[in-house]
């Protein structure tokens, strides 16, 4: 059967031809620019991350009230030192954690969900089409903040819900992107060719229409994760996202005010800094990526 | 075109209807109901059950809906139950604010973004359209309260050449109820410039996500036009640069950047909550924050319901200006 759905590329064969489509685009990713420096920041900050309890001088959340405030590069502090003494890099490092933990899990949240909306929407339609829809237009109307601002009121604050509040909201964009896939799938001649010689339609729509609309959820997901990371960083900055001792970026750019008026510039940059370096990065290799799949998407 | 507008407007009532059950429902599934946070921790089990049926929030979930639907179809938004006034009275106060902030803020994005973008894409691969792209995609990877922030730091904190936050001094007679042209229109320039100043940096900051934003989008849009027939035409007749660019090239690259100007909106009014939190800006996004806190039911439903009205109406005027850019499309 899935021979027979393939009509595009007659005289190759299907397996061959799937492998050297993703290795065409690892190959155009490697020589883009700017997904070569996205994939560089994101690495960095993996290591950080994942290297956090090596370099870091303290715990996250170890104060010393002898060295409150310090400016960076003074007695070993990279990036000062906090009003309780805690160092900032430190922090940092730690939120890094949080950060990649809460865009890549918001992400997967709302592209399984969005998905499934969507493409079962797009595929089937009818009612089902009308009806989900027109919910995702109600939720997009709703400015994304006072959302996952009412979801964090309506669970309590807290790392897992700020994932699940940054993810609800985004699903509506997930679910329009493959519902505009599956409906210009669904009248392609691999798909009646399917269908003409019996394969059942939820086959259909796993095997051969899903398969086929894969590269603009993935680019998407990708920028995803940067509107995801500034998402929560905005909940942790009206203090309804990661509460202590989770070490968050927008959580610590909060407590940075209070100290911000004293003179303390350090510990309100690095953090942002950070967040925005983040940011950059996947944005960079979403940008990368869309060019080297060569998708259009909706803005 | 004026049935498609009229028809369009009619489909705004059921996402408006919508959004107001969502809302409703949203707000009194959130835990702590709204007598208690009035009357915190020392009042009796008593005392709150009577203000919650006094607020009539003693009845079932349905017939509290119905009262508020049959009560906002009639313009009638109810009582704060904090502010103790009238919703709309309110609403008159803060909405100006949020208005004058986020009208400056598009603005400032739009004429300005539209530039870059245009200018860009004429000089393509120069070290202009490489600074311009960098700075936009800087632009839109910014956590926005952070960089209000650091400006309050920079220039109100350490230079001292600006106020840190608030709208300033109020005019003495409000007519519109934007501090900036109010002041102009009874003549008061030190008025102007003061609430001007106050004006500047949350407007400047809500404007960088939409201004980073529109310049891609300028600047891709116009690259496409750049490269078709009919401008190879206008330049071999001869045109000079300036009507080939503005009368030839921006008004078809238009199209998809009015599209996203009007995608911007609902971006604008989350940074709008953000961007007044961090200025302490009395508009409703500062509103909306204090009235959930609060548990102040009618003020946020009706926020909410402003927010999804300006949305969707934005929007529609983006769909009926397609058709004055581009005469070809007709409304079915």
């Amino acid at each position: 059967m899935a021979e027979l759905s393939k009509p595009a590329a007659p005289g190759t064969a299907p397996a061959r031809e799937q492998r050297s489509l993703w290795r065409d685009v690892a190959g155009r990713l490697a020589n883009h620019t700017g997904a070569r420096i996205g994939l560089v920041l994101v690495v960095l900050l993996l290591m950080g991350a994942a290297l956090a309890d090596v370099l870091a001088t303290a715990g996250p959340n170890e104060t010393f009230l002898r060295e409150t405030l310090k400016p960076p590069l003074v007695d070993g502090h990279l990036m000062g030192t906090d009003d309780l003494g805690r160092d900032v890099f430190t922090r940092v490092l730690y939120g890094a954690r949080t950060s990649l933990r809460v865009g890549v899990v918001a992400v997967g949240i709302a592209l399984i969900f969005g998905s499934i909306i969507g493409f079962t929407a797009g595929f089937f339609g009818r009612w089902w089409d009308s009806l989900v829809m027109r919910v995702m237009d109600v939720v997009l109307s709703f400015p994304t903040i006072l959302l996952a601002i009412a979801i964090v009121a309506l669970r309590g604050p807290g790392i897992f819900n700020t994932m699940l509040a940054v993810g609800i909201v985004a699903i509506p964009v997930y679910a329009r992107i493959s519902r505009a896939s599956a409906i210009a799938l669904r009248g392609h001649e691999f798909v009646t060719a399917a269908r003409s010689v019996g394969v059942p339609e939820s086959r259909i729509l796993l095997r051969h229409i899903v398969p086929n609309a894969l590269s603009p959820i993935i680019v998407q997901g990708t920028l995803g994760i940067a509107t995801a990371i500034l998402n929560a960083a905005a909940l942790g900055f009206l203090g309804l996202g990661a509460q202590p001792p989770d070490v968050e970026w927008g959580a610590m750019l909060v407590d940075s005010i209070k100290f911000l008026f004293r003179g303390a510039w350090w510990a309100l940059t690095f953090p942002g800094l950070a967040i925005m370096i983040t940011v950059i990065g996947f944005n960079l290799i979403g940008d990368g990526l869309r060019d080297s799949l060569d998708v259009r998407l909706r803005s | 075109m004026y049935r498609y507008i009229a028809r369009r407007l009619l489909a705004v009532i059921p996402t408006l209807f919508g959004v107001s059950i969502i809302v409703f429902l949203f707000l009194r599934l959130i835990p702590g109901d709204p007598a208690t946070a009035i009357l915190r921790e020392n009042a009796t089990a008593e005392q709150i059950t009577a203000l919650n049926t006094r607020l009539g929030l003693g009845k079932p979930l349905n017939e509290q809906y119905i009262d508020y639907l049959s009560k906002i179809v009639r313009g009638d938004l109810g009582e704060g139950y904090f502010t103790r006034s009238p919703v709309i009275d309110d609403l008159g106060r803060r909405f100006p604010a949020t208005v004058e902030l986020a009208l400056s803020a598009v603005l400032i994005a739009t004429v300005l973004g539209i530039a870059l973008g245009v200018v860009a894409a004429i000089r393509r691969g120069s070290l202009f359209d490489y600074g311009t792209m960098t700075l936009s995609l800087i632009g839109v990877s910014m956590p926005i309260f952070w960089l209000g922030l650091m400006a309050i730091y920079l220039f109100a904190v350490d230079l001292r050449w600006l106020p840190p936050s608030t709208r300033g001094e109020q005019p003495e007679t409000l007519r519109t109820g934007l501090f900036t042209i109010d002041y102009l229109l009874s003549g008061d320039v030190a008025g102007f410039v003061e609430a001007a100043k106050h004006l500047f940096l949350p407007a400047v900051v809500l404007a960088t996500v939409p201004l980073a934003v529109i310049a891609r989008q300028t600047r891709s849009a116009m690259l496409e036009v750049l490269s078709q027939d009919f401008v190879r035409t206008a330049w071999s007749k001869g045109l000079r640069e300036r009507a080939v660019v503005t009368r030839h090239v921006l008004k078809n690259a238009m199209l998809p950047v009015i599209t996203v100007v009007g995608l911007q909106v609902g971006a604008l009014l989350s940074g709008a909550v953000l961007t007044e939190t961090v200025f302490s800006w009395p508009g409703l996004g500062t509103f909306v924050l204090e009235a959930i806190v609060q548990r102040d039911y009618p003020v946020v439903q009706s926020i909410v319901l402003v927010f999804a009205l300006i949305f969707v109406l934005v929007n529609l005027l983006v769909d009926v200006s397609y058709g004055w850019l581009d005469p070809r499309i007709r409304y079915g």
